[in-house]
Formats: C-alpha cells, sequence, structure tokens
C-alpha cells in the first residue's frame, strides 16, 4: 500500500528546515556586508557565530512548530518535500560558499 | 598544546554522526517492521552525535580559535579561513538541523506503509553524509592551513 502523506510534524519541521537553510544562507551575507548588524549579533552573545546558530534553532523549532499546527500536512506529500528539502538546501549551501568564496579569496 | 587536542571530541562526534547518517540509510533501503527498533535508534544518535559535533566544537571555536585563525590570516594559505572555516562554520547549521529532522521522520510516520516517506528519510540520511564529509574535508584544509602559517609555508 502506497501512502505519501506526511505526519504533521514531517510537514511542519521539513518545511521549517527548508525555509531556516535560505534564512541562514540570507543571514550570512547580510551580517557579513552590513557592519551594525554584525556588531549587535556580536553584543548580543558575545560572538555572531553563536547569535546565528541560535538564531537558526529557535527559527527552525518555531516555524516547525507554526506550520505543525497548519493544515499544511494535507497539501504536502513526502515526494514534494523530498524536492522542497534538496533545493533549500543546496540554494542555502550556494549563499553560504558562494559568498565566501566572492567575498574572501 | 593541550588546546589542540580538545578539537578531537568535536571530530570524532561529527565521524560518528556521519557513521550513524549511513545507518539510518541503510536500515531504510532495508526497511522492514522488524529493524524500526534499530532505525529509531540510530536516527535519535545522529542528532546526539551532531550535537555533541556543534557543542564541543562551537565552545572550541569560540574559545581558542582566534588565535589560530590569526596565524592562518598570516599565513600562505589564508583561504583555510576566508573560505573553509567561514564555510563550514555556517552550512553546519543546515547539517545540525537535518540531524533534527530525521527521527522526526522516523518516529512520526508509518514507514511501512509509504515507499515515498522512506526516500524522503534516505535522502535526508544522503544529504546529511555528504554534507558530514564536506566538514571533515573542509576540516583538514583549515588544519592544513594552521600547519602552513605555523610552519611559515613550508
Amino acid at each position: 500500500m502506497e501512502n505519501g502523506i506526511l505526519s504533521k510534524s514531517t510537514a511542519g519541521y521539513g518545511l521549517s528546515l527548508a525555509v531556516v537553510s535560505i534564512f541562514s544562507g540570507l543571514l550570512v551575507i547580510v551580517k557579513e556586508t552590513y557592519t551594525p548588524l554584525m556588531d549587535w549579533m556580536k553584543a548580543l552573545t558575545g560572538h555572531h557565530w553563536i547569535t546565528h546558530g541560535v538564531f537558526d534553532i529557535i527559527l527552525f523549532f518555531v516555524l516547525g512548530y507554526l506550520f505543525s499546527k497548519s493544515n499544511l500536512a494535507q497539501k504536502m506529500d513526502a515526494d514534494k518535500l523530498t524536492k522542497i528539502i534538496i533545493w533549500s538546501v543546496v540554494i542555502g549551501v550556494v549563499l553560504i560558499s558562494g559568498f565566501n568564496l566572492a567575498h574572501n579569496i | 598544546m593541550i588546546t589542540s587536542f580538545l578539537t578531537m571530541p568535536h571530530v570524532v562526534f561529527g565521524v560518528w554522526g556521519i557513521m550513524t547518517a549511513v545507518w539510518v540509510l541503510v536500515e531504510l533501503l532495508n526497511y522492514s517492521e522488524k529493524n524500526l527498533g534499530r532505525l529509531k535508534i540510530a536516527s535519535a544518535l545522529t542528532t546526539v552525535f551532531n550535537w555533541l559535533a556543534y557543542v564541543i566544537g562551537g565552545w572550541w571555536y569560540v574559545v581558542y580559535y582566534a588565535a589560530d585563525k590569526a596565524m592562518i590570516k598570516k599565513g600562505p594559505f589564508p583561504a583555510a579561513h576566508g573560505f573553509f572555516m567561514e564555510t563550514k562554520e555556517h552550512v553546519f547549521f543546515i547539517l545540525l538541523l537535518l540531524s533534527m529532522l530525521l527521527p522526526v521522520i522516523v518516529y512520526s510516520n508509518k514507514l511501512s506503509e509509504s515507499k515515498s516517506i522512506r526516500k524522503l528519510g534516505i535522502v535526508v540520511a544522503i544529504i546529511m553524509v555528504i554534507l558530514g564529509f564536506g566538514m571533515e574535508g573542509f576540516g583538514s584544509f583549515i588544519t592544513q592551513g594552521l600547519r602552513l602559517g605555523i610552519l611559515g609555508g613550508k
């Protein structure tokens, strides 16, 4: 029997991962090019990387919880989420590595 | 010198994170109700090992890396920091999130009823293995950059 209907938590946290992957890549670019944001992130926890990680993890749990409570799972099947996760991770990694390649070498 | 060895648990837990992701991959490729228990253990361990790699590596990075960074940037291979460390420290967050998603997939779905959901778990595990090996490889470039910085490019 084939049933691609995801649990609410898988759909919610899967989509949350996709959003945070891209958010994290964009945050690298923005914080490295906009000094006031970098300074604020440093001041918040003592190190911009700690703040970045805290933002990513909190956002992952908050969005995952909210998406899980929505009716997202009814619209999302496993094949669709698989594609979304692959592409969001690719975009996140390309944003981070591409920026560092262009900005630091 | 002792601080150099404090990075070792970070590397070890990172490798164990890769190994448990491979374990999840194998269990999903050969899925049956009989191996569901092992699958649950492996997926949970993937989260635990990646978190340990994150906390230990993060602590070392924040407390001790500044001196190494200065040495790398003065040396002949500054990209060891500028590209490899800057990329590694941020891509790792995606790996950490994937490690938390994997047990959600395993624990909250009826895997026996859906090949598509098992495929989702397989894809997440494969991405984790690729990113995990990337982290290990980038770590070796960073170490090499530090070594060259200390030896003055010799």
